[in-house]
């Protein structure tokens, strides 16, 4: 018991590193740099990863679904609640999951749709790589 | 379920310590894209390549470890294979820069958001590679009138630890394996590959999607039918066969396998944001590809696209490698610019200003890069 105890909360460090920025961080093509921008050659850690962000039911995404992969895929995504369900799907079907029980599955889809909704990614890309703007502008026919 | 105690890919800090400044996507499995700056080299060096996994990296090539390795070539053949590095080295050898791009490459782009590893620009690199014609292997073997497609099998193994399943298990048609620019490859920019790149070898499928080619192999199936191993089911990469609107729901039915990648091309100097003076010009570079193999023309625009000038290209090393382009822009006033570029390939179809049409799965964005400069 102590061992799954031990295990579970290794999984849960792997995922929960904090979000490396926040919304309230300004555009950053408001100030222009004056040096030529130059990308840091930092070593790849998991501290830049984007973390699961806090929200009821984050416990239970750590512990049905990072035990495989890492939060970063989760974080990253943005998609409806329906489009979620299917994600879940797919992992069942096709990569090994567990069956969820169905208040954990809701909770987990709760989480999800609070957290990782649909958003307008131009303002975030610039946040996530800078090098990338100012590549992309929201699809203007997007219903 | 759980990772295992002491595995060097799950350790917090300092997850790679051969690669240089990528941002990561993803530890688990890994994902991380180059910035286009550090892109600029020529070739690009192993530190600097993106890494692509669908599952764990296997242990022989953490260790480059040798020993006990085979490929086996079996299916619809009339001898069946299993041969040794030595012996796949035994065929003519050929050494080719390749471009190896990530079908999903640019999928930020897609409003509504495409499901998947969000790539902005960098899942592309090129990179020296040696090894030996799938063609050269697939005709000792001798392949049967029924032999249609093939199928990769590798070593890395499924994130849930289930060895009965594959973390990725593509193929393509037998012609596009038949063609004599499909490689098996060892090497990479003059060393064995990497671990993170498929040691010790690789398919290279060149101007098709990067899961193509296949990494840590160890068996090619050669098939009497379309090949059906672990993402080549459903959505995964394939493209609606009609244009639909953004966040259409669409059957795999009405979708097609992604075959050669569109027309595409990076700045990789100077980085957007930089400062230039007015009284000089500035001096841009790049690279551009495509699927086909080759890129006709190349074209800057620094008024959003209402002007464009031609920019020098050179012509590829090899076919499938990227063309470098440089040229020169002189800003008219002070003030905040884009300059745009757009590559056209040899059927004359240019990259869209755009992102290009929504699709489930966010493939092939292959709108051109924009950057900004202030100019005082």
């Amino acid at each position: 018991m102590r061992v799954v105890l031990f295990m579970l909360m290794l999984v849960a460090c792997a995922c929960a590193d904090p979000p490396r920025q926040t919304d309230a961080a300004p555009p950053r093509r408001a100030e222009p740099a004056k040096q030529p921008a130059k990308e840091p050659a930092r070593e790849l850690t998991t501290e830049t990863l984007p973390g699961l962000r806090p929200g009821p039911g984050r416990e239970h995404v750590i512990g049905n679904c990072c035990g495989c992969h890492s939060g970063a895929i989760i974080a990253s995504n943005r998609l409806t609640r329906d489009a979620w369900n299917e994600v879940i799907d797919t992992m069942q079907k096709k990569h090994g999951m567990h069956a969820l029980r169905g208040r954990v599955r809701r909770a987990i889809l709760d989480y999800l749709e609070a957290v990782q909704r649909p958003d307008d990614p131009g303002l975030r890309l610039g946040k996530a790589s800078p090098w990338a703007t100012p590549l992309y502008r929201p699809n203007p026919f997007w219903k | 379920m759980l990772p295992l105690a002491g595995d060097p890919q799950d350790k917090k800090s300092d997850v790679l310590r051969d690669k240089r400044g990528l941002r990561m996507l993803s530890d688990r499995p890994l994902n991380a894209e180059t910035p286009v700056t550090l892109l600029d080299d020529d070739f690009t060096p192993n530190d600097r390549f993106f890494v692509r996994n669908n599952g764990r990296v296997p242990r022989r090539a953490l260790g480059q470890e040798l020993k006990g390795w085979s490929l086996t070539i079996d299916g619809e053949v009339e001898k069946e294979l299993q041969l040794t590095l030595p012996a796949i080295q035994d065929f003519e050898t050929v050494e080719r820069a390749l471009v190896i791009e990530c079908g999903g490459n640019g999928r930020a782009g897609y409003v509504p958001q495409a499901k998947g590893n969000q790539w902005t620009l960098g899942a592309v690199g090129c990179a020296k590679f040696k090894g030996v014609r799938l063609r050269d292997v697939l005709q000792r073997a001798g392949l049967k009138k029924t032999a249609t497609y093939i199928g990769y099998y590798g070593e890395d193994v499924h994130l849930s630890g289930d060895t009965t399943k594959s973390p990725i298990s593509r193929g393509v048609p037998i012609a596009k394996a038949m063609d004599e620019h499909t490689l098996l490859a060892w090497e990479m920019n003059g060393v064995p590959l990497p671990a993170q790149h498929g040691f010790p070898l690789r398919l290279i499928c060149p101007g098709w999607p990067g899961s193509t080619s296949g990494k840590w192999l160890r068996r090619i199936w050669v098939r009497d039918r379309v090949h059906d191993g672990t993402k080549m089911t459903g959505q995964a990469y394939r493209l609606p066969k009609r244009p639909v609107t953004p966040g259409t729901k669409v059957a795999p039915d009405d979708m097609a396998f992604i075959e050669e990648m569109p027309v595409k091309s990076i700045i990789t100097f100077p980085g957007s944001g930089v400062e230039h003076r007015k009284d000089q010009p500035l001096a841009l570079r790049g690279h551009a590809w495509s699927g086909s193999g080759d890129v006709r023309a190349m074209h800057v625009s620094i008024d959003f696209g209402q002007t464009w000038i031609a920019a020098d290209l050179k012509p590829p090393v090899n076919r499938y490698a990227w063309q470098r382009w440089t040229a020169a822009v002189r800003f008219p006033t002070a003030g905040s610019y884009e300059v745009w570029a757009r590559a056209t390939d040899t059927t004359g179809k240019q990259q869209p200003m755009v992102v290009p049409g929504w699709n489930p799965k966010g493939y092939c964005n292959n709108a051109m890069q924009r950057i900004s400069i202030q100019v005082v």
